[in-house]
């Protein structure tokens, strides 16, 4: 992970431009699920519940309406029936007194009469008793062209059209004719407020009204009398309208408004004979109490599982969060190199699983960072190749403390030291850059195994860490390279006016080996006498020359040109040591290659 | 809304309106103005407001007063109840009281109860729609005085003069004298007149007419002799004439018929009325009230007393007969 990216995810972490989406997402979520299923329910119940509450009150208020209707049909025709005591004899027979006094018990039996007139076979007024006023006798009043008569005899029975006595009360004429043509007609003025008492007495739930009208849409019988009395029209009411064109309110409930212009449910039936009707009403909000507390339930429902949502979403989505940020921090921290961080999760579901492998993960990471920091510390002194083959080797066990037989090569420029007094410190840095470019590639070339370098002295083993069969051959072929190299470069250098030589110098032997150093800074190394000698021997060396000491002659015996070295005493070396040096290839060694 | 906040809430709503009347420093006061005494009005009109839900005392309060027969009183008395600001004021006893009282105040609401014609007697001009500040009951009184004289005619021997009394203070008496000559007239009797404007005057009335030789006495509404009936009984009894009443008490009280409408009925309404316009509505609005049922009364024991034979066609269609 690179920088920038790693300043991002801890920024994230720490600012969380996201932070809460997660839960309010959740929270909302449950809470429309919540609320649409109990929307969806609530909706579903107050339908059907509108649709069931509807149809029964239409129809019990229908029934209502009808057996009100009944009622009052019950009325008049009571009244009728108690008219026919007064038409039973023919005007041949019985005296006026005897007829005063059928009317005057009449009157007493029925209270809805306020007046009652007799009239003749002839059409003319015999007897008329009010009430409120006198009794009149033989008024012979004409009434031979009034329909109170002419119906009356036509028709048995007359039904007058209502009307408002002092335009206040309700009044309607109920004739009727005798059994026989001569028996007269019974003419009664009926006060229509008595059926008052019939409308009074109906119970339409708390707040239901029951009101007649007649064919016009005036209101006779309401059980706010004051509404009759002011002559109340009510024929262009919806309900009225409904009713005269003859809408089946069973089938379909009717909604209108009643005299004080609040919404009702309205349903009606005709009163039989007269063409009246009988209104049954009950306020919408009565009528639809039980609806609208199964929306009131709803609604507390909703609350409930609003808040239920709420919570549940907040609790899941805690659970969700909680990890999701520890899983934030973790990969915060560990972009930020401590790789050493463990991701605590332990919900045990996928979570977890992530979390884990998220551990896993820096783990490896960790691990990872580790071997690359040791490829890192073992390429400084072996070869690309021979690190590696350490690393994937998994252990360091090549490069314990142990005593082998090597060659080591040492080399390094002649008059460096007075050149790098001499020389501004860019130049210097220069050669021997070139220098060791050249050198080190020569190195890798035949896997040799640079000690160290100092300056533009280096020390290259062969056959350590790991052993290969011909180590002198090997070292010895290098140098030959190495000083044509160096040689070309010097060549170039003196054009620059650098005037630098170079010499080798190779021994061969059994030495110790293993790392030296301490914790952060580990070098491995050669130590005892092989690696002094050939440092001795690359001291004693001239420019151009490679000496070696007799063990690596014995290595490569034949197989190069050489001249005699001399005996040379070296310091720290005890005996003189006889050195050989190395001219060149011999043509026939030329096949010789070196494996890479 | 919570559930309890609600329930909370309700019991608050349904609490208030009591609430609200226990925190008015005092409540309305109703006042009647009675042509002759306030006290007759009390009872039924206190159950017609009761029966409203309102309770003397605690809704309302009753300020009564009375014109003791004397119509001269009633514009002061008015005036009076008009200062005192009453929420309404009751005017019964004829049309008498209303008049004063529209002649005092165009806004205060005036329930009558009159046995008088409120629209002959100008309370209003319709009894749908009076409009204004007055509304009322009508006991159909005065309009009945015909048919008593009628009922009263069944019972006398032929062609005797029958007897009135008239008060001649009630607002309606000349309406009355004329009514009740015209009835005799058509049945065919000489009408011999009297007239008494208090119990003092009674026998004197009575006695006067026994002696110009009446066969009996027509009554004619007035609340005085309502009021002063145990005199006016006593009067009419000592000198031996039948005679019929305005109001069921009398027969009630031995009087020999009586035929009319429940008055008691009529201070009822009035007291339902009172309580609409206490409750808001305006008495323009409220259609006059008129009776429906009208009765008739029969003392036989005061009929043996006369010695008079009641013949069936009333007896048996009196609506009460007492023995």
């Amino acid at each position: 992970m690179n920088d920038a990216g790693t300043q991002a995810l801890a920024a994230s972490a720490a600012q969380g431009p996201h932070r809460g989406r997660l839960l309010r997402k959740y929270v909302a979520l449950f809470a429309s699920v919540v609320c649409a299923a109990l929307l969806g329910n609530g909706a579903v119940e107050a339908w059907f519940l509108y649709r069931e509450q509807t149809a029964s009150l239409t129809r019990i208020q229908t029934e209502q309406a009808e057996a009100a209707a009944a009622k009052i049909s019950q009325f008049i025709a009571e009244i009728e029936n108690q008219l026919g005591w007064t038409t039973q004899l023919p005007w041949s027979v019985g005296t006026i007194e005897q007829r005063r006094f059928d009317v005057r018990r009449l009157l007493r039996q029925v209270p809805a009469i306020t007046e009652l007139a007799l009239v003749d076979a002839t059409g003319h007024e015999r007897l008329r008793v009010s009430r409120l006023a006198m009794d009149v006798v033989d008024s012979q009043a004409d009434f031979s062209d009034d329909p109170k008569f002419t119906e009356a005899a036509a028709r048995k029975v007359y039904y007058g059209p209502v009307y408002f006595r002092r335009e206040s009360e309700p009044y309607m004429t109920l004739a009727l004719a005798g059994p026989r043509r001569d028996s007269g007609v019974s003419v009664s003025e009926v006060n229509l407020k008595f059926i008052w008492d019939v409308v009074s007495r109906i119970k339409v739930g708390k707040e239901g009204r029951a009101y007649v009208v007649d064919g016009q849409g005036r209101l006779i019988a309401h059980p706010d009398i004051s509404l009759v009395l002011r002559n109340t029209d009510r024929s262009g009411s919806a309900q009225f309208q409904a009713a005269r064109a003859g809408v089946d309110m069973t089938e379909r409930a009717l909604v209108a408004d009643d005299s004080q212009g609040r919404p009702v449910l309205s349903a009606y039936a005709t009163i039989a004979p007269l063409g009246w009707l009988m209104f049954v009403e009950l306020p919408l909000h009565e009528a639809y109490a039980p609806l609208y507390a199964a929306l009131q339930r709803t609604g507390i429902l909703l609350l409930i599982g609003l808040i239920g949502a709420f919570l549940a979403g907040l609790f899941l989505a805690r659970r969700m969060v909680v990890p999701i940020k520890a899983l934030q921090e973790g990969a915060a921290r560990i972009g930020g190199g401590d790789l050493g961080h463990r991701v605590e999760v332990r919900t045990g579901d996928e979570l977890e699983t992530l979390a884990d492998q998220f551990n896993t993960m820096s783990a490896e990471l960790r691990d990872s960072k580790v071997r690359e920091e040791r490829v890192g510390r073992l390429r400084r002194f072996l070869t690309t190749q021979l690190a590696n083959v350490i690393e994937s080797s998994g252990s360091d066990e090549l490069l314990k403390s142990h005593r082998r037989e090597v060659t080591v090569v040492f080399c390094d420029l002649r008059g460096f030291t007075a050149f790098a007094e001499a020389t501004d410190p860019e130049e210097v840095m220069r050669v021997l850059g070139e220098y060791h470019a050249g050198l080190g590639a020569l190195i890798n070339k035949y896997e040799g195994t640079l000690e160290r370098f100092v300056g533009d002295g280096l020390l290259v083993l062969f056959n350590d860490p790991l052993p290969c069969p011909d180590p002198s051959l090997r070292a010895v072929r290098m140098a030959i390279d190495m000083r044509t190299c160096v040689t070309d470069l010097a060549a170039t250098w003196r054009k620059s006016g650098h005037d630098l030589g170079f010499g080798i110098g190779i021994a061969h032997g059994e030495t110790t080996l293993g790392q030296i150093g301490f914790e952060g800074r580990l070098d491995y190394s050669a130590i005892g006498t092989v690696p002094n000698l050939a440092a001795r021997l690359c001291g004693e060396a001239r420019d151009g020359q490679i000496l070696i000491d007799p063990k690596v002659q014995a290595g490569v015996e034949g197989l190069f040109e050489c001249e005699d070295g001399g005996e040379l005493v070296l310091k720290g070396i005890r005996r003189p040591v006889k050195t050989v040096n190395v001219l060149g290839l011999r043509e026939a060694s030329s096949q010789l290659n070196v494996t890479t | 809304m919570r559930r309890r906040e609600f329930i909370a809430q309700a019991a608050v709503l349904a609490a208030w309106p009591v609430a609200a009347r226990a925190q008015q420093a005092a409540p309305p006061v109703i006042g009647i103005l009675h042509s002759s005494v306030a006290e007759v009005t009390r009872p039924m009109l206190v159950r017609g407001l009761a029966e409203a839900g309102y309770v003397e005392g605690r809704d309302f309060t009753i300020d009564g007063r009375s014109g003791d027969g004397r119509a001269e009183r009633l514009p002061g008395l008015a005036r009076e109840l008009v200062a005192r600001q009453v929420a309404v004021i009751v005017a019964a006893g004829g049309n008498g009281p209303a008049i004063a009282t529209m002649a005092v105040t165009a806004t205060v609401p005036i329930v009558f109860v009159s046995g008088g014609d409120p629209v002959d007697g100008g309370l209003v001009t319709s009894l749908a729609r009076p409009g204004g500040n007055v509304t009322g009951v009508t006991t159909i009184g005065r309009a009945l005085d015909a048919k008593r004289l009628d009922l009263l005619h069944q019972l006398l021997p032929a062609a005797a003069p029958v007897g009135v009394l008239v008060n001649p203070a009630y607002a309606d008496a000349a309406l009355q004298r004329d009514e009740l000559r015209t009835a005799a007239a058509s049945v065919g009797r000489r009408v011999l007149l009297a007239e008494a404007g208090a119990a003092n005057d009674f026998d004197g009335a009575i006695a006067g007419l026994a002696r110009q030789g009446a066969s009996g006495v027509v009554v004619a509404q007035s609340p005085v002799f309502f009021v002063q009936r145990a005199a006016l009984l006593k009067a009419v009894a000592r000198y031996k004439l039948p005679a019929v009443y305005h109001r069921r008490e009398f027969v009630e009280d031995g009087g020999l018929i009586s035929y009319a409408t429940d008055f008691g009925e009529g201070y009822r309404q009035a007291g339902l009325y009172v309580a609409h316009i206490l409750g808001g509505a305006q008495p323009g609005d409220l259609p006059v009230l008129q009776p429906a049922k009208f009765e008739m009364l029969l003392n036989l024991k005061t009929a043996r007393e006369l010695g008079l034979s009641i013949p069936q066609s009333l007896l048996f269609t009196a609506d009460e007969v007492i023995e």
